[in-house]
């Protein structure tokens, strides 16, 4: 027999890194009964360790807790985490869709910091309701007056009724759970009306194939019902129902405003998009759930391992981690400098970093990642159309009548104080603008269209330092446009490096050819021969630099007593020399192949 | 064998060698050499009968060393291994403390060889470096060496010190080529960790020679010395024939050797396994009656500071890297077989076979040198195939 919906609510939990939300997570828990001690030593809610130490939340883990509130009822109450970054913006909308209220968490030493305001926006365009806890109270350096001040006039929501906290000593966790239960009201739906649960997560299990976490919106959902994923239009039977408390349990059943999870031999994530909505085969909703989307990578880069024997580990690699996210592809790529490896496509840029560093450090695997692309659209002279997700993949120059270029909306938000920063940034970036929008007296939405290729080049970085780390942004698609973009190669010793060629307009390429092959000679070392660094245009050199030939490269003196320390430094010589990349005669460390990341424009 | 004396008069500011400063008057000439004595006594005990082929006196300034201690030294050595009838017994020498009687006496106490470090012949250079010499005392000083001293000379010059230009550094070993030593040492001046100079450099406040410079003294330097009929045999040393260091070139054909004194290095075989050790740096405790009989010379203590076995597959790497610094190159297959190992794993035979066709590694005999005119770059090469 389901829960009566009334004694349920649905609430995550938003936050800046470091604001302490795993912790108050924590807390919760704890205070509900429901980890033990031992459990406690680990931040329960952050899994990798990855996540733990760049301090983000990846991967969503959902809790269900039973509290017993002031009133005397026994409440369930779902804690559904959320993903904390702007690559992540789609999954994190479908997750708090899966709530009716959400915990603004705000260090009260630090104040209002920009990663939170969009997510803050994504809940209210939900319609949920937010109950702003100050946390870190118990700090000397916590001011309250002024966080709170701060969540008014950056974010415009009322602090009067603000909870506050600190996870570190429980301070304020039952006044949270009290504030859960009597503000965010409880779901509502039909238990009788045809099936719709909303997929907000999912992961791959390998026993039970790939289980996705639901929020049931109508109907009722039991273990052994025919359902059908409406995106998808596949079918399946299901095998398992569940929910985590944080321990897996098995249920028999969800009621509507349930969350849980469930197991149908799904055998591939692929096959569970996020967003999507399930319903019974049986009895199909008329209509899915709004607001579905489906997720395509929009940045690709190449993948190579530096030694090339690495190639099937890394093969083996890229498929586990696509087992539980297919958000993330990866197709075999092959260049001239770097050898074999794989072309991959992420979300965004911190996706890119995040497959990256778990690559190198779950698997071990020594990788160069090259710079990151957009996918143009290039149109040859005889009509055919070239999807080029890899500069190398351009057509001749003289071959290509028009290139299209992916453009974005990109939504930015930020205290009025930055809003003339933020503008010029955005008009550097070939943004035009479509409207800069009080949404209160101190906070602005500005929105531009912008090309995807000014976005992932630093945007996000250049942002944050303008605007003093408080604007955050978004962005979506909103089609293709042509522009004059051209492919900037960069030369060797007359040899390419393919992993180095970027796709560019026109007006940027001599300023970003002379600045690529300037990086290069401050990260190229100097070799036994002079290297000639070139920035070229077809045939056409735009620009050069000289790498001077290193004289000397000897030890002077090397007698019996020094040959462990004279050996040490050689075998470092070696190791070092291992992070590099011959082309032609030259060793290429791998920032190199980075150097377009790193100019300072 | 390697004896280490300690003491010089003082330190010198870019020496990463151990050294102690002390005055001429306290210096323990007698103790010292009961101690080492004591020292070889104990250490001999596991080693059996081996032959022994050169012996070198290195500091320090063990010409400090009065003649008649080293002399007690030497005989004791002598009297313990199964002597080749041309061993070479070299001493390092200041040119502060070697004159006419010095030479004479040192030969007599059996050296067959002294190396002087002359450094440089310019005065202000001189003094930068630290050194107590003028140019004329270190241009008397080989004389002396040379008239009244064994038949081998040897001596060492240090280029690329900044304010030297590369044909200073070619003037200056030419003079001292010309003074009839038959062996010479020329290092480029080499900032290390843990020196006055490398403390200096890492705050930003020591001179340095550009690399350019440095080569073309190198270049200098070989240029003067193979006019006058000196084999360039190691990427620091020249001899005229039949003249090179025995005992370095043992060293680096990766031969064991035994190390005395304070602060001595050593690397030997025992029981098939390759063992190298550093002696403590303390000279207090290394004089301290009895200290050697109380404690097991092959074991770690205030005695011993380091204890490093070599596993075969780090002492080829070693020969490579030694040998390769020697025109006559290493024979990889023949040492990687006597130490029983692979001398050609995956990684180390494709750097080869590149280096050979770059041109940057040749063929001699059975063996693989550095052509000579790439031993300006001998690390970038060597630490491909470590």
């Amino acid at each position: 027999m389901p829960i009566d919906p009334t004694l349920i609510r649905n609430f995550s939990i938003i936050a800046h890194v470091d604001h302490g939300k795993s912790t108050l997570a924590d807390r919760i828990l704890d205070v509900t009964g429901a980890i033990t001690a031992r459990e406690k030593v680990e931040q329960f809610l952050d899994k990798l360790e990855l996540e733990r130490e760049r301090g983000i939340t990846i991967k969503a883990q959902s809790v269900r807790l039973k509290y017993r509130a002031h009133d005397g009822n026994e409440y369930q109450l779902q804690l559904i985490d959320t993903p904390g970054h702007v690559d992540f913006s789609y999954e994190v909308s479908r997750s708090l869709n899966a709530c009716e209220g959400a915990l603004l968490v705000v260090d009260a030493t630090q104040g209002v910091q920009a990663q939170t305001v969009a997510n803050v926006y994504l809940a209210l365009d939900n319609n949920l309701e937010i109950i702003p806890v100050l946390n870190k109270v118990d700090l000397p350096s916590a001011d309250v007056d002024r966080a709170a001040e701060m969540v008014e006039e950056v974010i415009g929501l009322d602090c009067s009724g603000a909870v506050l906290a600190s996870g570190k000593t429980g301070q304020g966790v039952p006044e949270i759970l009290e504030a859960v239960v009597q503000r965010i009201s409880p779901p509502r739906g039909d238990p009788e009306a045809p099936l719709r649960a909303l997929i907000f997560d999912s992961w791959y299990d390998s026993y039970r194939g790939a289980v996705v976490m639901v929020r049931v919106m109508a109907g009722t959902l039991n273990r052994g019902d025919k359902v059908l994923f409406m995106a998808t239009g596949r079918s399946y039977e299901i095998t398992a129902i569940g929910c985590f408390t944080p321990h897996p349990i098995a249920l028999e059943s969800l009621g509507p405003g349930e969350v849980g999870f469930l197991a149908a031999n799904i055998k591939s994530v692929e096959d569970t998009k996020i967003g999507d909505t399930v319903t019974l085969a049986s009895r199909p909703a008329t209509q899915a759930l709004p607001g579905f989307k489906e997720v395509k990578p929009m940045v690709f880069a190449g993948v190579f391992p530096t030694d090339s024997a690495q190639y099937e580990q890394l093969r083996d690699a890229l498929s586990k981690l696509h087992l539980n996210d297919s958000s993330f592809q990866f197709e075999p790529d092959t260049s001239d400098a770097l050898g074999f490896g794989f072309r991959c496509g992420f979300l965004g840029l911190l996706h890119m970093e995040i497959i990256q560093e778990r690559l190198e450090r779950e698997y071990g695997l020594d990788l160069i990642t090259t710079a990151p692309s957009v996918v143009y659209h290039a149109f040859t002279k005889v009509g055919e159309k070239v999807v080029v997700d890899n500069p190398s993949k351009m057509p001749l120059v003289g071959d290509i009548d028009h290139i299209d270029e992916p453009i974005m909306k990109v939504t930015v938000h930020t205290p009025s104080d930055y809003v003339g920063a933020v503008v010029a940034l955005c008009e550097e970036r070939r943004g035009k603008q479509l409207g800069i929008n009080f949404a209160t007296k101190t906070h602005v939405v500005v929105s531009y269209e912008m090309p995807l290729a000014e976005v992932i080049l630093d945007f996000h970085d250049r942002l944050k330092s303008a605007s003093r780390g408080y604007a955050s942004m978004d962005y979506e698609l909103i089609g293709y446009h042509t522009d004059d973009l051209i492919k900037l190669d960069m030369l060797i010793n007359g040899d390419a490096l393919d992993a180095l060629s970027v796709i560019v307009h026109r007006q940027t390429a001599y300023t970003r050819g002379r600045a690529i092959a300037a990086k290069l000679k401050e990260l190229v070392p100097r070799q036994q021969y002079e290297i000639a660094i070139q920035a070229a245009i077809g045939s056409k050199i735009i620009s050069r630099e000289t790498v001077r030939a290193l004289r000397k490269d000897v030890t002077a003196k090397c007698y019996g007593g020094d040959i462990s320390r004279k050996r040490k430094l050689l075998e470092k010589q070696k190791e070092g020399k291992k992070r590099m990349k011959s082309v032609g005669n030259v060793e290429v460390p791998q920032e190199a192949f980075l150097a377009i990341l790193k100019l300072d424009s | 064998m390697y004896v280490h004396f300690p003491w010089c008069l003082a330190k010198c500011p870019y020496c990463d060698f151990l050294s102690v400063a002390a005055d001429r008057a306290d210096i323990p000439h007698q103790a010292y050499a009961s101690a080492v004595i004591a020292e070889l006594e104990r250490r001999v005990e596991v080693l059996g009968q081996r032959r022994l082929g050169s012996v070198f006196f290195g500091g320090g300034t063990p010409s400090l060393w009065q003649p008649s201690a080293l002399g007690r030294v030497l005989a004791a050595i002598r009297a313990r291994f199964e002597v080749a009838p041309d061993l070479e017994v070299t001493v390092e020498c200041n040119p502060t403390s070697l004159d006419d009687g010095r030479a004479a006496a040192l030969r007599d106490a059996g050296a067959t060889r002294l190396s002087v470090g002359v450094q440089g012949l310019d005065a202000d250079r001189l003094k930068f470096l630290g050194r107590l010499h003028d140019p004329q005392g270190g241009l008397s000083a080989v004389r002396a060496a040379v008239r009244s001293g064994p038949e081998r000379v040897s001596a060492d010059l240090i280029f690329g010190v900044p304010g030297q230009s590369p044909r200073q550094a070619q003037d200056e070993a030419a003079t001292i080529a010309d003074l009839g030593v038959t062996h010479l040492s020329a290092y480029a001046l080499t900032i290390e960790p843990g020196t006055q100079f490398g403390q200096l450099a890492r705050k930003g406040r020591l001179p340095l020679a550009t690399d350019d410079a440095v080569a073309d003294g190198y270049l200098g330097v070989e240029e003067a010395l193979r006019e006058r009929g000196f084999r360039h045999y190691e990427i620091s040393n020249y001899a005229r024939d039949g003249h090179v260091a025995r005992h370095n070139v043992g060293v680096w054909r990766g031969g064991e050797y035994l190390g005395l004194g304070v602060g001595a290095w050593g690397t030997v075989v025992l029981d098939g396994a390759r063992l190298r050790y550093r002696n403590g740096v303390v000279p207090e405790r290394y004089l301290a009656a009895e200290a050697w009989t109380r404690v097991d010379p092959w074991r770690q203590h205030e005695l011993v500071r380091e204890l490093e076995p070599i596993p075969a597959e780090t002492a080829l790497s070693e020969r490579i890297l030694l040998g390769l610094r020697l025109a006559e190159g290493v024979d990889v297959e023949a040492q990687a077989s006597a130490l029983g190992v692979n001398p050609w794993p995956a990684e180390r035979q494709s750097a080869r076979d590149d280096l050979l066709r770059r041109g940057q590694l040749g063929r001699v005999g059975s063996g693989y040198a550095i052509p000579s005119e790439h031993w300006l770059h001998a690390d970038a090469i060597i630490a491909r195939l470590m």
